[in-house]
């Protein structure tokens, strides 16, 4: 019980930094305006790794709708979330160490080690981003831009979601 | 049975993932401008270029047939034109056709890819688009009838609405009386048109021609749109309701011409200011 509360004031203190905050955070300069910084799918990373299937398909649908509530994007935030959210199950496979996972394991800096935990992290990251870029611009004529908008915004939110990672996996 | 829960215990995050994948795409093309405009384009596109194939194969079929009507057309225009010439004795016929700038429309032939016309809101798919200089709102006719008003250009297609079609409306005069009305397709008969509008005191009789008003941008004067076949007045009104059998079945159609008003630019910003 204690468990879902606290997962349920993440969801929100995640969704709101980055609606609230991250959205209007602007390092474009002039014409180079492919930074963008994106965290949310952090919720979807640090959910217990037994979590079901079917739930996390259904909590990604609905924090990107939450985000696309504010970013007036009906969908798309839905979409790429769901995806991610999707495929996490199949990241955790890759990245799971040699004797398994038990039964109680949360996907954190201290249970993966820093770098286990860059690479989960990365995958989904990359993925999610390049599937929200793919969505907003709706089109491959656009794949070029699609993959700048990607990798830039991906450096600059991996950064930021590992240091808060840091932050939190201290206490 | 005991497979099917088998299925959902194994596959269902599969089948959850779909579903919410579809119901955020839908909600990305019913809801974003962008991506609605992109997505419509495309399956426009792709819908055309299928049927243009197909059109391209049934064509041949037809070719004989069209052939003499095309031949027998011709014919008529040049008697036309030869009788014309004749009777015109101070020779402004001759001045007219070799002064192209006195003409202001200009018709644009296409192919018709696609139709539907067994729908409530019908349109048919013409295999030009803005290359062949097709835009939107531009009137579409065949040699004696009116066929639909166009909604939508791509590259290489263009989308019509045919005047089978709940949103289509034409204005339309009777023939050498000039009472105009306006025609609307209410009916199931694709081929029966309801013209309103049409005041009391008019006076109209079974078999008068309609033909279009010219008052819009789409349609010059006098194209003929359908034969009157009977009338009545709707109790209580000021206006005939008119039943206006179309001379040509939209069903049949697959040449059309898609008419280009030098001034409709000008005359719909004219005709724009007066509304507001």
């Amino acid at each position: 019980m204690n468990q879902i509360v606290k997962y349920i004031i993440s969801f929100f203190l995640i969704a709101l930094f980055q609606v609230l905050i991250l959205k209007r955070i602007d390092i474009n300069f002039n014409r180079f305006q492919y930074f963008h910084l994106m965290i949310y799918p952090l919720f979807l990373l640090i959910l217990p790794v037994r979590t079901p299937k079917s739930l996390m398909v259904v909590i990604g649908f609905f924090l990107g709708l939450f985000i696309d509530a504010f970013y007036d994007s009906p969908g798309v935030h839905a979409c790429a979330a769901t995806f991610t959210a999707f495929i996490r199950s199949y990241v955790l496979k890759i990245v799971e160490p040699t004797e398994g996972y038990n039964t109680t394991a949360v996907p954190s800096i201290r249970a993966f080690t820093i770098g286990g935990f860059f690479i989960y992290a990365s995958i989904l990251l990359l993925v999610h981003l390049f599937i929200y870029f793919s969505l907003e611009a709706f089109s491959f004529i656009y794949i070029g831009e699609i993959l700048l908008r990607t990798i830039f915004s991906f450096i600059v939110s991996i950064i930021l979601l590992m240091l808060v990672q840091l932050i939190f996996s201290r206490k | 049975m005991r497979n099917l829960i088998l299925l959902f215990t194994r596959y269902g995050h599969v089948i959850l993932f779909l579903i919410f994948q579809l119901i955020g795409l839908s909600l990305i093309i019913n809801y974003n401008q962008n991506q609605k405009e992109i997505w419509i384009n495309s399956v426009n596109l792709f819908s055309g270029n299928i049927n243009k194939n197909v059109q391209k194969f049934t064509n041949y079929g037809s070719l004989q047939e069209k052939n003499d009507s095309l031949a027998s057309e011709n014919a008529l225009l040049q008697e036309k034109i030869i009788n014309f010439r004749l009777f015109d004795k101070s020779y402004e016929f001759k001045k007219f056709e070799n002064d192209t700038l006195l003409h202001e429309y200009k018709l644009i032939p296409v192919n018709v890819c696609s139709k539907t016309t067994h729908l409530r809101n019908n349109y048919i798919t013409l295999c030009s688009g803005a290359k062949a200089g097709l835009r939107e709102r531009m009137g579409v006719i065949t040699d004696d009838a009116v066929l639909g008003i166009t909604t939508l250009c791509t590259d290489s297609f263009c989308k019509a609405m045919l005047i089978n079609n709940s949103l289509t409306k034409i204005s339309g005069v009777v023939k050498r009386k000039n009472y105009s009305g306006k025609l609307v397709w209410r009916s199931f008969d694709p081929r029966i048109l309801t013209m309103t509008s049409v005041p009391r005191h008019a006076d109209i009789e079974l078999g008068d021609t309609i033909l279009t008003s010219g008052y819009s941008t789409m349609f010059p004067y006098g194209i003929p749109i359908g034969i009157i076949t009977s009338y009545d007045i709707i109790q209580g009104q000021n206006e005939y309701e008119i039943e206006v059998t179309m001379l040509e079945d939209p069903a049949k159609v697959d040449m059309a011409y898609a008419v280009d008003y030098k001034l409709s630019e000008e005359k719909d910003s004219v005709i724009t200011q007066v509304l507001e």
